[in-house]
């Protein structure tokens, strides 16, 4: 930014320097805003990690504003749980569906599933919440019955108490209701990035013999690799976050389990969510806290994706020279 | 949680029906000494303008009830109750955006503090309503159920699993009892009701009663849900569900209520009157387990027409308001609390 570009040899004109002021600023802007976010977060929450009881990062408790002994560590392990779990579920749909879109479907028809995939993304997150509370658990009893009768071997479906044979907000029914949310966000940039892959590799492929799965596979799928990580971290860095969604759906209560069809579990935006209303001014700054700690996670997540997609990047280009 | 509203205010409309009628009882019975008084203030003081309240979701009905009562003979009032939850209540008085707040607990220390700096004088709290809070429960083909301390704390501990529990048999001799396990509701956000309930187990359950008593505690199992009606369409929704919340929302749901002993074998029922009982004898730990919730208001308000309101508007509630309670699932304060409650009031200028 700051050398001068070579074709701007001649005198420099007014419009180019306003262009570039309010570019700039722009640019600052954003990251002063993330700043802010962050020293927010941090004075915030200062009050309650000072006053904690507990240890921050391993009680799995939460009680601010009565005994002050509080931590992430269950709401935190909650989170991560069913985003990628919702993730494993929503991948090879929003894959399938993008593929479907760019790959095998008529024009006409893959216009009109494109515009209702993103039509998914318009709809409200409290509108999911509600249809996920009174529409989907009730039917889901039957298949997490099933999952945990015949997978119950697997300690993710099983069922030690026989609990599922009944309505249950759990994990489970959580992570579909996000998957849903993010199959739009993953298919729509996979899309994007599939239709960039060069279709000349494919017909080349198929000109050398190749089956048609076998040109997608080597001309569209390895060379959008990038930007399909990209595309399931942003899908995960939404789901990480969703609120009121989950809020509605997931059974908030405190432990650490890995049974994801027991009813249970809990988010740190669900938590924020359920909270915050009758939260004393402790019970404020520890939930302000549960949001630094989700908003470094996100962080996380996405420098992540960043660093994999720019190896991958990096490994194509070796590979293609 | 959303899903709440449809039913409170179902349930409002009801209560306005009877409005009428209790308008015309409370003539005939003005047992306490606030009836002559109310008859006069309502002429000479009704308060004008609109008047900007908050906070507890549990007294959503019965503010909504009385600001419509009020109105009948007061039609320049405006009482607008805006149910933000306890917390957010206090906090927003403390900005200065309400002007009367209503919580299931009494402020923390800062809290007051800055109340009290928003006033310039010192935030009065005092009680205005109460409610029975139930054990409800959802199983089929088991009508009457009696449940001890102790059990109730297996079964939201998640110790106790089945109906069929040798406890729960125990505590029901001669009772058929389904093998359907049991699957326990609790609040998922901060509410009075959650502190009273633990409070009754911790005091009563000793021992077995691990997880203490806070507005909110750290439940190991079952599921959570936001506000009363969230855990009561749970366990309406769940053939072996069971949670704890007010008395109404068991009869608006048509579930059943169990009776719980405290110790051995006494188990009682929950009533209004017994609830009141309650209150003015044990206060709020004994059984049947009980909620009072607060307003707080400014002890001296800087505008004279919001202190007249906010006076005529309360000594309405504290008053006539009173008889609204039973029907709409709440239970009336026992005189001697209402005098106190009137006391504070009448110091508020």
């Amino acid at each position: 930014m700051t050398t001068t570009p070579a074709w701007s040899s001649g005198r420099r004109r007014r419009g180019d320097s306003i262009y570039r002021w309010t570019a700039t600023a722009g640019g600052l802007l954003v990251l002063a805003l993330l700043g802010a976010i962050a020293a927010f977060l941090v004075i915030r929450a200062t009050p309650a990690l000072t006053s904690d009881h507990g240890s921050f990062l391993t009680t799995r408790k939460w009680e601010p504003d009565g005994s002050q002994v509080f931590g992430i560590a269950a709401l935190a392990f909650g989170t991560v749980l069913s985003s990628a779990t919702a993730l494993v579920i929503a991948l090879p749909v929003a894959l399938g569906t993008a593929l479907f879109i760019t790959q095998y479907a008529p024009r006409g028809i893959a216009t009109v599933v494109a515009y209702l995939v993103d039509l998914l993304a318009a709809v409200p997150s409290v509108v999911y919440g509600l249809w996920g509370y009174f529409f989907l658990l009730p039917r889901l009893v039957p298949v997490q019955h099933a999952l945990s009768h015949w997978l119950g071997w697997i300690p993710l479906f099983s069922d030690p108490d026989g609990q599922t044979a009944t309505f249950s907000k759990s994990v489970f029914g959580a992570s579909i209701v996000l998957a849903i949310m993010v199959v739009p966000i993953i298919s729509a940039i996979s899309r994007e990035v599939m239709v960039q892959a060069d279709s000349a590799h494919r017909e080349a492929a198929l000109a050398l013999g190749a089956t048609k799965w076998e040109a997608i596979r080597l001309a569209v799928l390895a060379p959008s690799r990038p930007g399909l990580i990209s595309a399931a971290m942003l899908g995960l860095g939404r789901a990480l976050g969703e609120t009121i969604a989950v809020a509605i759906v997931i059974g908030s209560s405190f432990g650490i389990s890995w049974h994801i069809l027991v009813p249970g579990g809990n988010t740190i935006a669900a938590n924020i969510a359920n909270k915050f209303g009758e939260a004393g001014s402790i019970g404020r700054s520890a939930l302000i806290a549960s949001g630094l700690v989700l908003f470094l996670l996100t962080l996380t997540v996405n420098l992540l994706a960043r660093f994999v997609i720019s190896r991958s990047v990096a490994r194509h280009r070796r590979g293609a020279a | 949680m959303p899903p709440i509203r449809p039913s409170q205010r179902r349930r409002a409309v009801t209560g306005a029906a009877f409005l009428g009628a209790a308008a015309i009882v409370m003539a005939g019975c003005g047992s306490d000494n606030g009836a002559s008084n109310r008859a006069q203030s309502s002429d000479a003081n009704c308060g004008s303008g609109s008047l900007a309240g908050g906070g507890s979701t549990f007294q959503l009905n019965i503010q909504q009830q009385w600001s419509a009562d009020y109105r009948q003979q007061c039609s320049d009032a405006q009482i607008n109750y805006n149910p933000i939850g306890s917390g957010a209540g206090i906090q927003q008085f403390g900005a200065g955006a309400l002007q009367f707040a209503g919580s299931d607990v009494p402020m923390l220390p800062d809290e007051q503090q800055s109340a009290d700096k928003r006033c310039g004088s010192k935030a009065l709290t005092f009680p205005v309503t109460a409610g029975g809070i139930a054990v409800i429960y959802n199983v089929a083909n088991v009508p009457h159920l009696k449940l001890s301390a102790t059990t109730l704390a297996g079964i939201f501990q998640g110790s106790i699993k089945r109906w069929n529990d040798a406890a729960i048999k125990s505590d029901n001799p001669g009772v058929m009892l389904p093998s359907t396990p049991v699957v326990t509701y609790h609040r998922a956000d901060g509410s009075g009701t959650t502190a009273v309930f633990s409070a009754f187990e911790k005091s009563a359950a000793g021992r077995a009663w691990t997880l203490g008593s806070d507005k909110e505690l750290s439940w190991p199992t079952g599921q959570g849900a936001t506000g009363s009606d969230g855990v009561v369409q749970g366990v309406k929704s769940t053939n072996g569900g069971i949670t704890y919340a007010e008395v109404s929302y068991a009869t608006a749901n048509n579930l059943p209520i169990a009776t719980v002993s405290a110790k051995g074998n006494h188990y009682v029922g929950l009533t209004a009157d017994t609830v009141s009982q309650a209150i003015a004898t044990k206060g709020l730990s004994g059984y049947p387990l009980s909620t009072v919730s607060y307003v707080i208001v400014c002890s001296r308000y800087s505008s004279s027409t919001t202190a007249a309101a906010v006076k005529d508007y309360l000594g309405y509630a504290l008053d006539a308001g009173q008889d609204a309670a039973e029907q709409l699932g709440y239970a009336p304060l026992p005189n001697g609390i209402v005098m106190k409650a009137r006391a504070a009031l009448d110091s508020v200028s």
